[in-house]
C-alpha cells in the first residue's frame, strides 16, 4: 500500500485525535514499519488494517465509518494534489467513470508497483450510474467516501445505495442515483 | 515528560521518514537516469537508422531510375498543371532539350503546342485523379520540330497524406514501330489487293474452264445415247474419264484455294449417313468392277439418327479417300467402317476407317503424303497419277471441322485412314425423314409441269442441256440468249420461274436480275429467279444474292440438284439431303447403273444363261412398257399392277435397283388403291426411259461376253 496513505491516515488522526494518538497507535502495535512513512513509499497493507481496527478499539468508533471518513479526507488531498484529473471530466458521471479507464492507468505510469482496487461502471440512464468495487482489500467504505466527495466537488447531489455482492466485502455494488 | 517522549519520538520518525523517502528518491533519480539515458541511446539509433533507410530508398529510387534511363525510358515528373518539377536525362535526350530548359516549363505547351493530345491528357488527367496510372501513345514536338511518337506510362505522385500532388511519366519512343506499323498497314492493303485479285483471277479461270468443261461432259453423255461402235465407245469412255479428272482436279484447286482464303463454307444439316454409305458404296462398286474388288460398308447401329453436319464435305472426304483406296488396290477389298467414338455435350464423334487390302504406304512417307503435292513416291506419281492434293484437302476439310485424320499402312498389305469428326445429334430417326422426301420428289415434278419457265443461258451446250432436262420433266419454257433478251421476253410473258446465267454477253445475269426486278412496269417483277453459274467462289454467289436472286446453283448441277432448288424456290418441298439427291439422280437424266453380278452368281458364272436372260429383257421389256401405256390409257390397274409386278425382279437381275424400287413404288401404289394418275404415269415413263437407256449398255456388255 502506496505510502500517501499511512501518511494521510496519520495526518487525519492527528488533526482529530492529536498527535498522541497517533503515537498510541504505533507504540501498541508491532508494526515492521515502525511507524516510519513516507509518501513515496510502499508499505504492506496489513499495518494499515492493524491501525484501523486498533483506532476503531481506541476510539470506539465502528470501522466502516473510520474508512468512510478516511475517503472523505483523503479525497481533499487528492483534490489539492492532483487537479488535472478533476478538470478532464465535466461532472461526477464521468470522473467516476474516469477511475477506471485514464486516472488508475496513470497512477500505474507513476508507480508500477500500486496495487488499485478494479470499477466496472455502467450507466443505467442520465441520472443512474452502477459502480462495482473489486478488491481484496475489502476497504469499499474508503471508496464510498470518496464517491460521496466527488459529487460534492461537482457541486451534485446523489443517493447512493451500496449492495454487497460477497460476503468479505470484497465486490461491492453501488448504484448511484443522480438528484 | 509523556509529552517530550512522544515529541521526540516524533522527531525520530520524521528524521527517519526524511532519510527514508531520500533513500528512495535518489535511487528514483538514478532509475530516472538510466531510463533517460536508454531513452537517448533508442532515440539515437532510431534517427540512425531512419537516416539509414532513407539513404537507401534514396539509393533504390536512383537505382530504379538509373534503370529506367538506361531502357532508353524517359523519365518526366509535371505537377497537377503539367509544369515540369524535374526532367531526367534520357527523356531530355529523346526531345532535343536539356533538362535545366524544361526544369518549370509547361510540357503540354512545349511539346504538344497545338494541343492536339489535349483529350488524350484530360482522360488522363482524370483518371490520375482517382490515384489511377494509365497507358497511352502521343506524338511529341522536339526542340528542332522534328515529331517523335511516344509511348507514355504515366502514374500519379501522391504525397505523404495520399494527395496527387502530380505525375511521373516514362516515356518510350515508338517512332519507329509507328513507323513500321503504318508499312505494315499498307502491306496489308496490297496483299489483300493481290489475294482479291488472285481470287478474281481463280474466279474468271473458274468460270473460263468450267463452261467448256461443262459442254464436254455433258456432250459425253449424250454422245453415250446414240449408236456407237465399238471404238467410238472406247474413245467416249477415255474422253468421259479425262474430263472428269480435269473437271476433279480444277475443282481440288479451286477447293484449296477457298480453304487458303478461308472461305469454305459448312453447312449444317441432318443427313442419312446410312444412305450416304450406301451411295459410296455403289459408286465404287461402279468403279471396281473390272477389278476383283469389293466395297465393304459397315455402320455403327448406335447411329441410328440423322447426323447434323456437311453431308457435302462429309461426301467429299469419303469420296477422296475411297478413291485412292480404288486407285491402289488391285485385288481384295475396300470400305468404310464408321462408328460411334465418343458421344459428348450431345455431339457424335464418329470415326470413320476407310481401308484397302492395297500396295499401302512404307511408314517414314506416312508423314508426308497429307502434305501438297506430295505423293509417297514419285513412281506412285507415274503409275497411278494423281495431284497430290487430294489428302491435304481432306486432312484440311477434317481439321477445319474440328476433327482429325492420321493414316496407318503395311507395304503390300493395305492401309488404314481413319478420320474421327464431330456432328450434331439431330434427334429424328434416320429412316422416318427419307419416306417423306421421296413423296416430295414426285410432288416436284407433277407441279412443275404447270410452270412457264425462262432459261437464260449464252452457251450452246449449257442451253442444250437444261432444256432437255426440262424437257424430260415436260415443262414449258422459253429460252433467251443473254440478259437483254431476257428482259424483252420478261415484257410480254408472265413466267413463273427464270433460270438465270451469270456470266453473258451483252447484259449479264446480275444486271437483267436487277432490270426485272426494279421496272414496276414489269409482270414479271417479283418472279423468283435462280442464278447459273460456272464461277464456284463465294462472292459470285453473294453477288447473286445481293442482286436479290432467290437462290444459286454452280454448274455442273444433276437434275435432282436442279430439282431441288426449283422445289425449294417454288416453296414445293422442303430442301432435301444430299444424299437423296444422289439416290434419286440415276433415275432422271444420269444412266442407270447396270451390274451382271447377281446373274453371275447366281448362275455360278454361266455366262451362256447371264446371255440369254439379257436378251430377254432387251426382247421382252418394250411389249411390257407398250402393255403399261395401253393399260394406263384405259385407267386398267390391275394390268398395271401385273406388267410392274413381272418387271421388278428383271431390274433386280440388272443390278438397276432404283429402277427395281420405282416398280415396286408402282405396285404399292395400285395395291393401296392409290390411284394418282399422274404419279403413276410418271413412274412408268421414268422406268421406260431407265429401260430405253440400258438396252445400248446392254446390248454392249452381250458382246463383251
Amino acid at each position: 500500500m502506496k505510502g500517501i496513505v499511512f501518511t494521510e491516515f496519520f495526518e487525519m488522526v492527528e488533526d482529530v485525535h492529536g498527535y498522541q494518538m497517533v503515537d498510541q497507535l504505533i507504540m501498541d502495535n508491532e508494526l515492521s514499519s515502525k511507524g516510519i512513512y513516507t509518501t513515496i513509499g510502499t508499505y504492506d497493507h496489513k499495518e494499515m488494517v492493524t491501525l484501523v481496527v486498533d483506532l476503531s478499539k481506541k476510539t470506539k468508533t465502528p470501522v466502516p465509518n473510520l474508512l468512510n471518513a478516511f475517503g472523505q479526507y483523503i479525497f481533499g488531498t487528492f483534490e489539492k494534489g492532483y487537479p488535472m484529473f478533476f478538470e478532464a471530466s465535466a461532472n461526477a458521471f464521468d470522473f467516476l467513470e474516469s477511475i477506471e479507464a485514464y486516472i488508475h492507468v496513470e497512477v500505474k505510469k507513476l508507480y508500477p508497483d500500486a496495487q488499485l482496487p478494479k470499477f466496472k461502471t455502467t450507466r443505467l440512464s442520465d441520472t443512474r450510474l452502477e459502480m462495482i468495487y473489486y478488491s481484496d482489500r475489502s476497504m469499499a467504505d474508503f471508496a464510498l467516501g470518496l464517491i460521496e466527495k466527488t459529487f460534492e466537488h461537482y457541486e451534485e447531489k446523489a443517493t447512493i445505495t451500496r449492495e454487497d455482492l460477497t460476503e468479505n466485502g470484497s465486490e461491492v455494488k453501488f448504484l448511484i442515483q443522480k438528484v | 515528560m509523556n509529552e517530550v517522549d512522544i515529541l521526540k519520538r516524533r522527531i525520530l520518525r520524521e528524521r527517519m521518514a526524511r532519510k527514508e523517502a531520500e533513500t528512495i528518491l535518489e535511487k528514483k533519480a538514478v532509475e530516472l537516469y538510466q531510463v533517460n539515458e536508454e531513452l537517448r541511446k533508442l532515440n539515437e539509433n532510431l534517427e540512425q537508422k531512419v537516416a539509414k533507410r532513407t539513404h537507401q530508398l534514396k539509393q533504390s529510387e536512383e537505382k530504379y531510375r538509373g534503370i529506367i534511363e538506361g531502357m532508353e525510358l524517359g523519365l518526366l515528373e509535371v505537377d497537377l498543371n503539367h509544369n515540369i518539377i524535374r526532367a531526367y536525362d534520357w527523356f531530355a535526350d529523346m526531345t532535343g532539350y536539356t533538362a535545366e530548359e524544361l526544369l518549370g516549363q509547361n510540357a503540354k505547351e512545349v511539346f504538344t503546342p497545338e494541343g492536339e493530345f489535349n483529350e488524350v491528357f484530360d482522360k488522363e488527367d482524370e483518371k490520375r485523379e482517382k490515384g489511377q496510372a494509365g497507358v497511352y501513345e502521343v506524338q511529341l514536338r522536339k526542340k528542332d520540330g522534328s515529331l517523335i511518337w511516344v509511348l507514355i506510362s504515366g502514374a500519379p505522385i501522391v504525397d505523404a497524406t495520399g494527395n496527387a500532388i502530380g505525375s511521373l511519366g516514362i516515356h518510350y519512343d515508338i517512332t519507329e514501330r509507328k513507323v513500321l506499323e503504318q508499312e505494315l498497314a499498307k502491306a496489308k492493303v496490297t496483299a489483300e489487293q493481290a489475294q482479291k485479285a488472285e481470287q478474281q483471277f481463280l474466279a474468271n479461270m473458274s468460270h473460263e474452264i468450267r463452261t467448256p468443261m461443262n459442254a464436254v461432259i455433258g456432250m459425253t453423255h449424250l454422245l453415250y445415247e446414240t449408236a456407237l461402235s465399238e471404238t467410238q465407245k472406247e474413245y467416249t469412255d477415255a474422253l468421259r474419264f479425262s474430263a472428269d479428272s480435269l473437271m476433279g482436279l480444277i475443282n481440288n484447286i479451286l477447293d484449296l484455294s477457298k480453304i487458303e482464303a478461308g472461305e469454305l463454307e459448312f453447312e449444317e444439316r441432318p443427313f442419312n449417313l446410312e444412305q450416304m454409305l450406301k451411295g459410296l458404296q455403289r459408286t465404287f462398286q461402279f468403279k471396281v468392277k473390272d477389278k476383283p474388288v469389293s466395297v465393304d460398308m459397315a455402320i455403327d447401329e448406335r447411329i441410328e439418327n440423322l447426323i447434323v453436319g456437311d453431308p457435302t464435305r462429309l461426301n467429299q472426304i469419303l469420296t477422296n479417300l475411297l478413291g485412292n483406296a480404288s486407285k491402289f488396290t488391285q485385288h481384295g477389298t475396300i470400305g468404310v467402317k464408321a462408328f460411334l467414338q465418343e458421344e459428348r455435350d450431345g455431339n457424335y464423334w464418329i470415326a470413320f476407317e476407310v481401308h484397302d487390302t492395297g500396295i499401302g504406304i512404307p511408314e517414314d512417307k506416312l508423314e508426308i503424303i497429307f502434305e501438297n503435292f506430295k505423293q509417297a513416291d514419285i513412281k506412285v506419281t507415274r503409275k497411278y497419277g494423281g495431284t497430290g492434293l487430294g489428302l491435304t484437302i481432306v486432312k484440311e476439310l477434317v481439321e477445319i471441322q474440328g476433327g482429325h485424320i492420321h493414316a496407318e499402312s503395311r507395304p503390300d498389305k493395305g492401309s488404314v485412314f481413319k478420320a474421327i469428326l464431330p456432328f450434331g445429334n439431330s434427334g429424328v430417326k434416320a429412316i422416318e425423314k427419307t419416306k417423306t422426301y421421296e413423296k416430295n420428289n414426285i410432288y416436284i415434278k407433277t407441279l412443275l409441269k404447270e410452270q412457264y419457265v425462262l432459261v437464260v443461258e449464252d452457251n450452246d451446250m449449257n442451253q442444250k442441256l437444261i432444256t432437255k432436262i426440262l424437257d424430260i420433266w415436260e415443262c414449258t419454257f422459253d429460252l433467251a440468249v443473254n440478259g437483254k433478251e431476257a428482259v424483252d421476253f420478261t415484257m410480254n410473258h408472265k413466267y413463273d420461274l427464270i433460270l438465270m446465267d451469270i456470266h453473258m454477253p451483252e447484259m449479264d445475269g446480275v444486271e437483267a436480275t436487277r432490270t426485272i426486278m426494279n421496272s414496276a412496269d414489269n409482270m414479271n417483277q417479283y418472279v423468283p429467279i435462280i442464278a447459273m453459274t460456272a464461277a464456284a467462289l463465294l462472292d459470285e454467289k453473294n453477288r447473286a444474292l445481293k442482286a436479290g436472286m432467290n437462290d444459286y446453283l454452280t454448274k455442273p448441277f444433276s437434275p435432282d440438284l436442279l430439282l431441288d432448288k426449283i422445289g425449294k424456290t417454288m416453296g414445293f418441298c422442303q430442301e432435301r439431303t444430299e444424299e437423296e439427291i444422289i439416290e434419286s439422280q440415276r433415275t432422271t437424266m444420269d444412266l442407270p447403273t447396270i451390274s451382271f453380278n447377281y446373274l453371275y452368281e447366281f448362275s455360278n458364272g454361266d455366262s451362256l444363261f447371264v446371255k440369254d436372260m439379257v436378251e430377254t429383257f432387251i426382247k421382252e421389256s418394250p411389249k411390257a412398257f407398250e402393255d403399261l401405256h395401253h393399260a394406263f390409257e384405259q385407267e386398267n390397274w390391275e394390268i398395271i399392277y401385273k406388267r410392274a409386278h413381272s418387271l421388278k425382279p428383271n431390274f433386280m437381275m440388272l443390278g438397276m435397283k432404283a429402277e427395281q424400287n420405282t416398280a415396286a413404288q408402282i405396285e404399292k401404289m395400285i395395291k393401296k388403291e392409290d390411284y394418282e394418275a399422274d404419279t403413276i404415269q410418271n413412274l412408268i415413263k421414268q422406268l421406260e426411259m431407265a429401260a430405253k437407256q440400258a438396252y445400248p449398255i446392254l446390248q454392249q456388255k452381250l458382246m463383251e461376253i
